[in-house]
């Protein structure tokens, strides 16, 4: 045994240490490969494959069975098969031709040698001959020779000639045995493609479709460290060069892999998939390859936000879109927010926060309900008034002017509403400004009683001198009832006394709210006021929103009548306190003392008289609240608005939004935030204590939060928060936004005037609005029984007109002299299309609205022309006279043989109102136009036999038979001959007081609903 | 395989037409008949000169025994699976005409895809103004020259009313069904579905005053009876 060699470590210890790391070291190697190679999305995509080929499969199934039973097929297969066998029986035919045709084929080569051969020999001879030729002695012999040559080279050519038709009779009698399988084939092909089409696919994703290679390759292709290559679970993602992340410093292109996981997103098929598996909701407006928004151009986070890099739950920045969902979430995912992530993805019920950024221009936003109706909200509510948003800038104040609040009402009701709205009009858009959390301590109440006092006072002190005219005829309450349910006033007004229990806000119902409720006016209005209000609007408040109804004095007394016999008993006994010297001297010390210091605050209260002290600390209230953001207010004119401006509120960092002693109690969310500053302004004001109650921080008073408490819905509050939400700072490229095309700004301009002047609280345009249908049908019941209200083509009929395909149908140019001198149309309806002050440039901007929307542009056209002598003329002439027009419409002053209840326009009125093209488009199908229209289609006899129209319509007629469009026109250039008296109102008013509609109502007759029955 | 269908369809025909019996029955209305006016049809002299009989309104027709006339009888679906998905669209037409100023009948069922022909057996014009909500709606003006024109719908659809503008008194319902169960009662308030393979249906009376009523049936070889009563609706 040799000695041992001196060293300072054992190498039998060492070589263990190294076996032993060598291992943990493969084994650490190893489970990092595994780490590496288990991600968890792919038990989604694993998931995934399963689903799609279970869809593929059945999609099959069906469409196997699909063609099984489709005759077609069947025929085709079967004469395959007959063709197949025919072939087979044709084999030995096919063998002969095909012997054959190696030998002809052989033959033809031969003989092409031939005549090539020859042919050489001849070129060789030529030379020789045309020498021969020069010389003075010719060589005869060369000559007949190169002439022998030269016969025997067409013989060749021409024995080459036969073997090739030779050939190619055997190729044809081949191909044509050949031929009509092929044919058979391809048409079943096309039967089969989308068949073989899905065959295909199953093969690209079922292992049980694929051959033996496919299959070892699937498993191959994914094995680890060889996935590298081409594997089928893999991170997927979109690019989207031209839409930037903001990454602090730097921009980097959007990249987002939410498909990685949400595999079927934009596969249809998978709706009722359960996620992360689903189609995408809206697949044909977002997210499909056909869409406006392709996900290979959009992405997923430039909507929903979000991370788009990440591809783990957690990673990827998802947001629940409630408690139970975070908590579900918690259980299986180990979700948590993700804090360090500025902008998390938008929870679903805020998903259309994303649309605005690239449509703020649109109202209402197609697709985007909770949107829109946070658009609605938020300018029906006046947010814009107090928080400045760009495209609310230069619109009219949200609230009624003040300059002559004395005219109106007086001082008693004004100190009431001011404190208490809601007490007044349940579901008016006046907020509560006191009353609130954070105000309404025995203490505070005493101050804010004199505070409202004071601007009571104010408003009183300023208020100008309206000249009213006074009525000295007396109102009929039930006439003025009947007024305001028929003239169109419910368009925009309610009468509704007391809260809908099933009240659901959209924007629909807030048409009906675009002026007041109408309840108790007894207890707040002037008799004379309302009577001139009610005549004329613009005289007491140029901007209003209200227009001219063009009513009598007695309509005008009528309504007046009707609306003042509302009191609100409850709010006329609420009290109204005495002014207090101190309070007022305390009001107005806090903002005296804003410029003066203690001795001259004092020094200026004593030298004040109360009503000073009124006038005084309500001018500075009136600024401190804010009243002028959204009323005409006299002193107040230049004023800036007192909340913060909005634009960029949605990109706000949430640790600039103060969650003062609620970080536990509010989800620390940007939208829950917001949430809770406009459903409860004043939380931020208070502190939650740990038995559940609340205690007021201690602040000045003017130091409180102001902002006032609108009582909104759920549903209204998080439309707020989604625009919100949606009022970012991203720079949008040209590329993404919505094409600025000329028809684009025409229909948004119009759309967005079309919605501030709530035209579809009476009208509808392709099935939107029509707010004023439910009043129409309660007038309806009311003079004609339920039998005509339940009818709904009946209520439509009696309903302001559908404005579909408008720009198509009017003139314009007598649109615009219709807008600014209103007569009448529709000789039927009690409803009444108002008198607007717009200018001519708004006017305008409806004009090119319709025309925009129909793609036609302001232009002059040719008028129609036509003469009366002509065959037209006379055919249209007898096609009215068999139509029996005079039925329903008016030839001028003549009136049409029916009841009232089914009259139409004044056919006179139409050569200068309508285009002969629209005309053409009516009278081939008025429903399609107007669905429920009463306007049946014209008949003409187009297409009977020439001798029965000669015979009952008459040669004209029958001088168009086969020419739709020309009888038609003839019908046309009747109406454009026809003359006579364009208003009839004064026709119609006698008529209707005199016979009225002439209504069939079985209630009436019947006695149904008596109570024997 | 063979002959499996021809199985199938043997045993097809016995349930169709080997064991179905008919299912009928009678509607009655409890409660007092309404007093009704005479139907004033002044706005077209027409219409006046070309009823023979006193023309009367037909929002509820009952007998001397209460029976309801004019009700839709049809079944809704089928519980048993015993319906069958495609039944042959019937190649007669159905008739609705205009006589006298209303329409004969006054209540109709006709099949998807049956030709409808509307009849004007007036010498004055009519429009047939049909408000459906799921098939198409359409308004055709009929000139006292155009005696017939046809009309077909190609979806299931409840009973809707089809009007006259010119003549706001006349109205007339239909529904339209994918199979041939449905009948429209008589005078007496009777009606009679046939053919129908025992099984268990849900059926329905609609009535376009009275209401909807919807039973469970169920049918066997010798067919079924099935009756309704209707009261007065409340009023709304």
């Amino acid at each position: 045994m040799s000695e041992s060699q001196e060293r300072h470590y054992n190498i039998l210890k060492l070589n263990r240490l190294f076996a032993i790391s060598s291992i943990i070291f493969t084994a650490v190697w190893l489970l990092v490969f595994f780490d590496d190679y288990k991600r968890p999305w792919k038990k989604y995509q694993k998931e995934f494959r399963k689903l799609e080929i279970e869809k593929v499969r059945s999609d099959l199934n069906d469409l196997s069975i699909q063609l099984e039973t489709n005759p077609e097929y069947n025929q085709l297969k079967e004469q395959l098969l007959s063709s197949q066998k025919d072939l087979e029986g044709r084999n030995n035919e096919l063998d002969d031709i095909q012997k054959k045709l190696t030998i002809l084929e052989a033959e033809l080569y031969k003989n092409n040698q031939l005549y090539q051969f020859a042919k050489a020999d001849l070129d060789v001879l030529k030379y020789d001959y045309e020498k021969s030729q020069i010389g003075p002695i010719k060589n005869e012999d060369i000559e007949k020779k190169y002439y022998s040559l030269s016969d025997s080279v067409d013989k060749y050519f021409l024995i080459r000639e036969q073997s090739e038709i030779k050939v190619d009779k055997a190729n044809k009698s081949q191909k044509i045995i050949t031929e009509e399988i092929k044919n058979i084939e391809s048409s079943l092909n096309a039967l089969a493609r989308e068949k073989n089409m899905m065959e295909r696919k199953l093969s690209k994703v079922d292992p049980e479709a694929m051959t033996l290679a496919n299959k070892i390759g699937n498993i191959v292709r994914d094995l680890p460290v060889l996935d590298f290559i081409d594997p089928y679970y893999e991170v997927k993602q979109v690019v989207v060069n031209d839409l930037e992340e903001d990454l602090v410093y730097m921009g980097m292109p959007k990249v987002d892999r939410c498909m990685t996981c949400h595999v079927g997103i934009d596969k249809k098929g998978f709706e009722d998939a359960p996620q992360p598996y689903t189609t995408h909701p809206k697949i044909d407006f977002m997210v499909g390859p056909s869409s406006a928004h392709p996900i290979s151009e959009f992405g997923c986070t430039s909507c929903h936000l979000g991370r788009g890099r990440g591809t783990g739950f957690y990673s990827s920045a998802h947001s629940p879109n409630d408690e139970e969902t975070a908590h579900r979430w918690k259980e299986e995912y180990d979700w948590e927010p993700k804090h360090y992530w500025e902008n998390p993805m938008l929870p679903t019920r805020y998903a259309e926060a994303g649309c605005y950024k690239c449509h703020s221009g649109n109202m209402p936003l197609k697709e985007a309900e909770t949107l829109s109706l946070g658009l609605s909200v938020f300018e029906k509510a006046g947010c814009y008034s107090c928080h400045n948003v760009d495209r609310w800038d230069d619109t009219p104040k949200t609230g009624p002017s003040l300059y002559k609040l004395a005219s109106k009402t007086n001082k008693d009701w004004t100190y009431k509403w001011i404190m208490e709205p809601r007490s007044f009009r349940h579901n008016t858009w006046m907020p509560h400004f006191f009353k609130k959390g954070n105000n309404s301590s025995p203490d505070d109440i005493i101050r804010t009683e004199q505070e409202v006092l004071a601007m009571t006072e104010y408003l009183f002190n300023k208020s100008e001198i309206y000249e009213k005219n006074s009525v000295n005829i007396s109102g009929d309450y039930d006439r003025g009832r009947i007024l305001v349910n028929s003239l169109g006033c419910k368009g925009c007004h309610q009468i509704q006394a007391t809260p809908d229990p099933e009240y659901d806000p959209t924007i629909q119902a807030i048409r009906t709210e675009q002026g007041p409720n109408l309840i108790g006016l007894g207890s707040k209005v002037d008799e004379d006021w309302l009577v001139s209000w009610l005549k004329n609007p613009y005289s007491y408040h140029e901007g209003t929103k209200m227009p001219n109804l063009r009513l009598s004095d007695q309509e005008a007394i009528d309504i007046a009548t009707y609306l003042l016999a509302d009191n609100n008993a409850d709010f006329d006994k609420m009290p109204v306190p005495e002014a207090n010297e101190n309070i007022l001297n305390e009001i107005s010390a806090d903002f005296l003392s804003q410029l003066l210091r203690k001795s001259q605050v004092d020094e200026k209260l004593s030298s004040m008289s109360t009503v000073d002290k009124l006038n005084y600390s309500g001018e500075k209230l009136i600024g401190h609240y804010g009243c002028y953001s959204c009323h005409n207010i006299s002193g107040f004119e230049d004023r800036k608005p007192i909340g913060i401006a909005l634009n960029l509120e949605g990109s706000k960092l949430i640790s600039k939004l103060d969650f003062g002693f609620w970080h536990h109690e509010i989800p620390h969310t940007k939208w829950d935030w917001f949430y809770t500053k406009i459903n409860k302004p004043e939380t931020f004001d208070l502190i939650p204590n740990d038995d559940g109650t609340l205690s007021v921080k201690e602040l000045n008073p003017l130091d409180k939060s102001r902002m006032p408490h609108y009582g909104l819905t759920d549903k209204e509050i998080n439309g707020l928060v989604t625009l919100i939400m949606g009022l970012v700072k991203d720079e949008i490229p040209e590329s993404k936004l919505p094409e600025n095309s000329p028809k684009y700004l025409a229909m948004t301009q119009g759309e967005r005037f079309i919605h501030t002047n709530n035209c579809l609280g009476c009208h509808k345009i392709d099935g939107e609005g029509g707010a004023i249908w439910p009043s129409t049908a309660s007038w309806l019941e009311e003079i004609a029984g339920s039998e005509n209200s339940d009818d709904l083509s009946v209520v439509q009929s009696f309903s302001p007109p559908i404005l579909n395909t408008q720009g198509r149908k009017v003139q314009p140019d007598w649109l615009l002299n219709w807008f600014q001198n209103i007569s009448m149309i529709r000789p039927h309806l009690q409803v009444r299309m108002p008198s607007y002050d717009f200018s001519h440039q708004e006017w305008n901007s409806v004009i090119s609205y319709f025309q925009s929307k129909d793609d036609l542009f302001l232009k002059y056209e040719n008028p129609h022309n036509f003469t009366k002598s002509s065959n037209s003329y006379k055919a249209g002439e007898k096609i009215q006279e068999e139509g029996a027009c005079i039925n329903c419409h008016f030839y001028g002053e003549m009136k049409p043989r029916q009841d009232a209840l089914t009259w139409a326009p004044n056919l006179v009125l139409t050569k200068e109102r309508l285009r002969p093209e629209w005309l053409i488009e009516w009278f081939n199908n008025p429903q399609e136009v107007m669905p429920g229209t009463k306007m049946p289609a014209p008949y003409i006899p187009v297409d009977e036999p020439i001798a029965d129209v000669k015979e009952y319509w008459g040669d004209e007629v029958a001088s168009f038979i086969g020419d739709t469009t020309g009888m038609l026109y003839g019908l046309i250039d009747w109406m454009w001959g026809l003359e006579g008296k364009e208003d009839v109102s004064t026709i119609v008013k006698k008529h209707l007081d005199e016979k009225g509609y002439g209504f069939i109502s079985d209630e009436e007759d019947d006695e149904w609903g008596d109570d024997e029955w | 395989m063979k002959i499996k269908i021809l199985g199938m369809l043997i045993i097809f025909l016995l349930v169709n037409f080997g064991f179905s019996g008919d299912v009928k029955g009678k509607i009655k209305f409890d409660g007092k008949a309404p007093k009704m006016k005479p139907l004033r049809m002044d706005a077209d002299p027409v219409c006046v000169a070309n009823s023979d009989i006193k023309p009367r309104k037909e929002w509820l027709v009952l007998d001397e025994n209460n029976g309801v006339k004019n009700v839709l009888v049809y079944v809704k679906e089928s519980k048993s699976g015993s319906l069958s998905k495609n039944y042959d669209t019937p190649k007669e037409a159905a008739v609705i005409d205009q006589k006298g100023c209303v329409y004969v009948p006054h209540v109709l069922g006709v099949m998807v895809g049956q030709q409808l022909d509307i009849l004007n057996s007036d010498g004055t014009l009519h429009n047939i103004h049909a408000l459906p909500k799921v098939n198409k709606e359409f308004n055709k003006a009929m000139p006292r020259s155009k005696k017939q024109m046809s009309v077909k719908f190609d979806k299931v659809e409840a009973p809707f009313k089809i009007k006259c503008d010119v003549h706001p008194w006349m109205g007339a319902f239909l529904g339209v069904f994918d199979h041939p169960y449905f009948a429209v009662t008589d005078d007496s308030g009777s009606y009679t579905i046939s053919g129908l393979a025992p099984g268990k249906y849900v059926l329905e009376a609609w009535h376009e005053k009275l209401g909807l009523q919807t039973v469970d049936l169920s049918v066997d070889e010798s067919g079924a009876t099935q009756n309704f009563t209707f009261t007065k609706p409340k009023k709304k």
